[in-house]
């Protein structure tokens, strides 16, 4: 019997040796990743067919751009609230939110109000356009319709897309402003936004998380089918197959499950999507919210 | 203690339930194949096993055998025992191990279920004090003669190599390694509350936090399972040690408040670490977790407004006046976290 203690011995499991032999599969696994951007994105819906560029681009871009589309999003966002305060708070001729409803909104036009003015002081010139919140590209003629007067099932279905949109987009933007003074602001807006978003699902009757299953129809529980195209394009995009490994191939939406090294059927959870919000670049983002008048 | 065979031919079910990997070791993991198992009567489990199955086989100098746990099945749980001290010496020839055990008794006939239970038991065992009993018990089914060493270190010996972690936010490392034992925090934190579910758990609270695969006990898991999976070096202990003795897991108003306050900590946490982050793969991921768990605390304050039956007004009140989420330097996130972790923590590098 020696006297080791456990520290030491402890110490000699550490060895790098050891760590790399146990983790050897990791990096079979890291190199097996690699070659997933190149994929090509086959299964887009034909009118959003603009959107389908790599997510790479996302790096690319500048502080400034970054926070230049946040505060076209948050405009919008605004926007939004503040019509459905308008429209649906006060008693009238139109349905009005339930008082759980009307807390929510409320809460969150404030927050959004708050944003705009953040963000206003740092980037300038940017102003709110005439919306479209049909989601018809400034026609009016979309598929939503959350001002109609007679119920507020479309208000908070865009709700739900907008606030799960604007999670993706501040997280695809991050990158972006590492090393810049708002790399912290952004994700202390961020994470409101996945507040929000929440809320929204939960009045939705939905998870409060982005909980769908590998097809990504599974998203559009809960749209009509008109908007599923919209739906999808804010969850996806999605690239369906198995690679050689006969592993989900890597997608950029909502239903990734490979987190990085891991596969999700090898333990390692990373197929567990709820735990994971997943990205979305700038290029996507913008397509998604021109179809609303943002330009 | 019960040998594996003599188990076998006294009737009980030694069920697989679950491979434990390879042996992961660098110079022998083909000669050493381990495994956990489970011993199942009609209607209980009676013990848990782990299998060393060495024969003959020469151990070459460093081997170690470091035991992950893996469960093919639906991804439910994940465990690494990577610090487990099992090690032999230099040359030494491992003589014929059949297994050792350390009996339990489980009155839990359910798979699912028990395997929970299970692993919180090994967890334990393997986490704390117990674990020198079951090294003990190690020694006399003949593991002692594999691995003197650690059982020498467990006479009396209190150091524990889990009891410190330190976050190193000159790299990125500090912040990916701060998350990870969050993440392992809270894991934790919800595996006591499923073992132990409080007075009065609603349907929709018991869904939120336990349905599979998207509760937040299974999320924390993944989180924690890919940070752990990410960061390939530098990493701290995979087997952080908690306290949550003053934690009343009974009472519904002190498991949901500990579920809020720490959600949003965790939120906080990450946002006030994110500015010694340079790495774009690394910042995306705590970008992927750090909305995540801001939806998880936004859906338990909820939880509290409805149960309080006030305004539900609280999913973002965590926002300042400029609807910003707090953003908590790491040296008070640790000040705040250390009176719930056996294990000391400490930040250097901010």
């Amino acid at each position: 019997m020696t006297n080791k203690t456990h520290e030491q011995i402890f110490d000699t499991i550490g060895d790098a040796s050891i760590t790399d032999a146990v983790y050897s599969r990791r990096n079979v696994l890291k190199k097996s990743s690699l070659g997933v951007a190149a994929l090509a994105l086959s299964g887009m819906p034909i009118g959003l067919a603009v959107m389908a560029e790599s997510a790479m681009a996302q790096s690319s871009g500048s502080a400034t751009s970054a926070l230049t589309l946040a505060l076209k999003l948050e405009l919008l966002e605004q926007a939004f609230y503040q019509a459905g305060m308008n429209m649906y708070a006060s008693s009238g001729t139109n349905p009005m939110f339930s008082t759980a409803e009307e807390d929510a909104v409320n809460e969150i036009l404030g927050h959004e109000n708050a944003h705009v003015a953040l963000l206003s002081s740092v980037i300038t010139g940017v102003t709110a356009p005439t919306y479209d919140f049909t989601g018809g590209s400034g026609a009016n003629n979309g598929p939503f319709d959350p001002f109609n007067g007679t119920d507020t099932t479309d208000f908070f279905a865009l709700a739900q897309l907008l606030e799960d949109l604007g999670v993706r987009a501040y997280k695809g933007q991050a990158p972006n402003l590492i090393g810049d003074t708002h790399l912290v602001t952004a994700f202390q807006i961020h994470s409101v936004e996945a507040r929000h978003a929440a809320q929204i699902r939960t009045l939705r009757g939905t998870t409060p998380w982005v909980d769908a299953a590998s097809a990504l129809t599974d998203y559009d529980s809960g749209f009509a089918t008109a908007q599923a195209p919209i739906v999808e394009a804010v969850y996806g995009p999605e690239v369906a197959g198995t690679d050689t490994n006969g592993q989900p191939t890597f997608s950029k939406g909502e239903d990734n499950v490979l987190q990085y090294s891991s596969y999700a059927p090898l333990g390692y959870n990373s197929g567990n999507k709820p735990a994971f919000d997943e990205p979305l670049d700038a290029t996507n983002v913008a397509a998604i919210a021109a179809l609303f008048g943002v330009s | 203690m019960t040998g594996f065979e003599t188990g076998a031919g006294a009737g009980v079910d030694w069920a697989p339930i679950e491979e434990w990997g390879t042996a992961k070791n660098a110079h022998a993991a083909a000669a050493i194949p381990t495994g956990i198992r489970a011993a199942r009567e009609t209607d209980r489990w009676v013990g848990i096993v782990l299998i060393v199955s060495g024969s003959g086989q020469k151990v070459a100098r460093g081997a170690n055998i470091l035991l992950t746990r893996t469960l093919p099945e639906e991804n439910l749980l994940q465990w690494d025992t990577g610090s487990l001290p099992f090690r032999g010496s230099k040359g030494q020839t491992g003589i014929p191990v059949s297994a050792v055990s350390y009996p339990f008794t489980l009155e839990q006939p359910d798979m699912a279920d028990a395997r929970t239970e299970i692993v919180n038991e090994l967890d334990s065992i393997l986490r704390t004090s117990k674990r020198r009993d079951f090294l003990k018990l190690a020694a006399m089914g003949g593991m002692g003669a594999f691995f003197p060493a650690i059982i020498a270190g467990c006479n009396g010996d209190t150091t524990d190599p889990t009891a410190k972690a330190g976050f190193n936010f000159s790299s990125d490392r500090g912040a990916l390694n701060l998350a990870y034992a969050y993440t392992q925090f809270m894991a934790d934190f919800y595996a006591r509350v499923q073992s132990n579910p409080y007075v009065g758990m609603t349907t929709t609270e018991n869904g939120l936090f336990f349905n599979y695969p998207g509760g937040i006990n299974y999320q924390l898991q993944a989180q924690r399972n890919t940070l752990q999976n990410l960061i390939t070096s530098g990493r701290i202990t995979d087997a952080v040690l908690f306290n949550f003795t003053s934690v009343d897991f009974s009472t519904r108003s002190v498991v949901m408040g500990f579920a809020q306050t720490f959600g949003d900590l965790g939120v906080a946490a990450i946002n006030g670490s994110v500015s010694t982050v340079k790495n774009a793969t690394n910042l995306t991921l705590l970008g992927k977790i750090v909305s995540a768990l801001a939806r998880q605390a936004a859906a338990i304050r909820d939880l509290n407004d409805q149960a309080a039956g006030s305004a539900r007004t609280s999913f973002a009140a965590t926002a300042d006046a400029q609807g910003l989420d707090p953003a908590t330097d790491p040296k008070s996130v640790i000040t705040t976290l250390q009176p719930y972790f056996r294990t000391t923590l400490s930040t250097s590098g901010v």
